[in-house]
């Protein structure tokens, strides 16, 4: 590969990057939370609980019998498996109908609470709340993400060797790109998977041209031309089983408990005790993934499963999920150390109170990256903290959640980056620690009680916030305000011995470079192994790496070039 | 001076030249495909983002920003032409 090539989409990944890092990482996150929409839905409505079929059944059979004994007929909606609602309907002989949604454990009547839930960020993370042309910034968020990828792994040329270089006590740049590159190449495949099919999902507002010259005005014919309705088994339909209401009530489980989940149950005259039951049941699900059952075309199947990747619609079960689910906090990981990387690079050996784009960017990167974070506990304290009874409560949690972040961003712009840094991770290590506990007391659901109630959700809940909050915390821990400052004395020490100006002088230790020179090719070449350009990379590594090479030795190596290049 | 005008010439060739290119070539591909119209076009739209890509790549490794504004315009010109003489012969 020719060295123009390399150092073009060296560029290329450096400025899309930048470019596109923070829209990226806010996508990447509400995506990976969206991955569990349901999920957040159900903690967010506590007055939800999870239980099973046949509890639900009987709750709901004892507060028909209870409410609406006299009916012609009733209905019963068992929860589902992701968010488990358990609602009762009935209707009488005059036309006269009914509703409640019950508490599935007890059958008490409940009413929902008013909450976008997770569906805040499922839509956010499309429609970035910008109704109508959202879409065209996460569009080509999408398409600057691919590439990002492709320039970069041109850019990165040793990317195996790098994989297994993680150098994080050695210096905190290093670190930081070495944290890039290590979540870059750990699920490479899923970023170029989850960008693409991204836009997938939008394929033809994006991209309506071929669909245009193809069909000129009557772009109906091409969806019911190219996506015919499926003509293959008709296995896949919904099953359904008939019962008396006396069977029923004696042995629920042995009616709606088992696989395929039990969805719907219908009640015919309720009044006699050998009425008619009508059972519904999902359709059936073998095992973890779902099965394929679309049109037999195959560019529609491919279309199809394209965009079933990007919403995860196959992962049956909660193990693919989950594990899609941590490839996004990888990505999030991958996308906030790149932008660090950048703004250090470009803010490195200035003053901190000089204000450049790199300082402006580091500054943002705060406000974006850890006031996102800021901003989705501030949404789920909200929920927890804002009094019941509060008229349209679901957009007063909504207004929380871009209130933290727009005040987040106010204080990264007004403070240094490390007192920014330090304070907003000490501010998300708090949210998150304090969001259990604050749960706790105000829905009488902890940690140990949920474990006892067998409740996945509220579990693994209460462990992500706080592995969020210890992750922040320590991050905070680790940043040192003072580190410039023996960078910067080395740096006019360095320039002091060669005699030179500090302003001529490159800084040492604030360079990072993408490149590793091996001593030895310096050693045995001189100056003259180092590519022209990038010599103010080289030096850092073989400085921290300490093999023989002395920092003065280093900061000479820079200045000598320049002197011969005057 | 020269360079960032450079620089903004190859940004405009990427995004909208890059798009036009990806957009001509998905319309010749889905007249000309040899496959069930509604197929042809379900395919050249989704092979219209990996092009639109490769165009955006090609732009920043050309030499200059004239070259690779000529390049783009190399590769969309006979698909305009196959679209244009497929349109206007309906």
């Amino acid at each position: 590969m020719s060295t123009s090539f390399y150092r073009s989409m060296l560029w290329l990944h450096r400025g899309v990057g930048v470019c596109a890092a923070w829209l990226l990482f806010t996508i990447f996150v509400t995506g990976t939370l969206a991955y569990f929409h349901p999920e957040i839905t159900y903690w967010m409505q506590p007055r939800l609980h999870a239980a099973s079929p046949e509890q639900a059944a009987t709750s709901a059979l004892e507060r028909l019998h209870a409410v609406a004994p006299d009916a012609q007929s009733w209905g019963i909606d068992l929860p589902a498996e992701r968010y488990p609602v358990l609602a009762i309907r009935w209707r009488s002989d005059d036309g006269r109908s009914g509703g409640e949604v019950l508490d599935a454990t007890d059958g008490r009547p409940i009413r929902l609470g008013d909450t976008y839930g997770g569906s805040l960020f499922y839509s956010f993370h499309f429609t970035l709340m910008m109704r109508g042309w959202g879409y065209w910034f996460t569009g080509a968020a999408a398409l600057w993400m691919l590439v990002a990828v492709f320039s970069g792994i041109v850019a990165h040329r040793k990317l195996l060797a790098d994989f297994f270089t993680l150098r994080i006590a050695r210096s905190p740049q290093r670190a930081w790109l070495d944290v890039h590159n290590v979540t870059a190449v750990l699920a490479l495949p899923f970023y170029v998977m989850i960008a693409y099919t991204g836009l997938v999902t939008l394929l033809f507002s994006y991209m309506p041209w071929g669909l245009t010259a193809a069909y000129g005005d009557r772009p109906n014919h091409f969806f019911s031309e190219a996506f015919t309705a499926p003509t293959g088994t008709q296995a896949a339909r919904a099953l359904s089983q008939q019962t008396t209401l006396a069977a029923l009530t004696a042995a629920p489980a042995a009616f709606v408990s088992g696989s395929p989940r039990a969805i719907e149950v219908v009640i015919q005259d309720p009044r006699s005790v050998e009425a008619t039951v009508v059972i519904h049941r999902a359709k059936p699900d073998p095992g973890g993934i779902l099965p394929y059952t679309g049109t037999a075309n195959p560019m529609s199947v491919l279309h199809d499963a394209l965009y079933e990747l990007h919403v995860a619609r196959f992962a049956g079960g909660p193990f693919l999920r989950l594990l899609l689910f941590a490839s996004g906090i990888v990505g999030s990981v991958m996308i906030a150390a790149g932008l660090v990387v950048w703004a250090q690079r470009r803010s490195a050996g200035r003053d901190a109170h000089e204000m450049s784009i790199g300082a402006i960017v580091e500054r943002l990167n705060v406000g974006v990256l850890c006031g996102l974070l800021i901003a989705i506990a501030t949404y789920f304290w909200a929920n927890r903290l804002l009094p019941a009874g509060l008229d349209a409560q679901s957009q007063w949690e909504a207004r929380g959640f871009f209130a933290a972040w727009a005040i987040a961003g106010c204080h990264a712009l007004a403070c240094r980056p490390v007192t920014g840094w330090r304070q907003q991770l000490w501010a998300v290590a708090l949210l998150f620690a304090g969001l259990p506990l604050v749960s706790a007391l105000t829905t009488g659901r902890h940690t140990l009680g949920s474990v006892a109630a067998g409740d996945g959700v509220y579990v693994a809940f209460d462990l992500l916030a706080w592995a969020v909050a210890i992750s922040a915390g320590s991050l905070a821990l680790r940043l040192r305000p003072a580190a410039r400052l023996p960078v910067a004395a080395e740096h006019d020490d360095g320039a002091r011995r060669i005699g030179r100006r500090r302003e001529d002088v490159r800084p040492l230790d604030a360079v990072v470079g993408l490149d590793i020179v091996q001593p030895q090719n310096v050693a045995a070449r001189g100056v003259n192994a180092l590519p022209d350009r990038s010599v103010g990379q080289h030096e850092v590594d073989l400085h921290r790496r300490g093999r023989g090479v002395e920092p003065q030795y280093a900061v000479e190596l820079v200045a000598r070039r320049r002197a011969q290049r005057e | 001076m020269r360079h960032r005008l450079g620089v903004v010439s190859r940004c405009l060739a990427a995004s909208a030249g890059g798009y036009g290119t990806a957009a001509i070539l998905a319309m010749c591909l889905s007249l000309t495909l040899p496959m069930p119209r509604g197929e042809a076009v379900l395919l050249a739209s989704l092979l219209s983002f990996l092009l639109y890509v490769t165009a955006i790549v090609w732009v920043f490794a050309a030499r200059t920003a004239t070259h690779a504004w000529i390049g783009l315009a190399l590769v969309a010109a006979p698909p305009s032409m196959i679209v244009a003489a497929t349109l206007l012969g309906r």
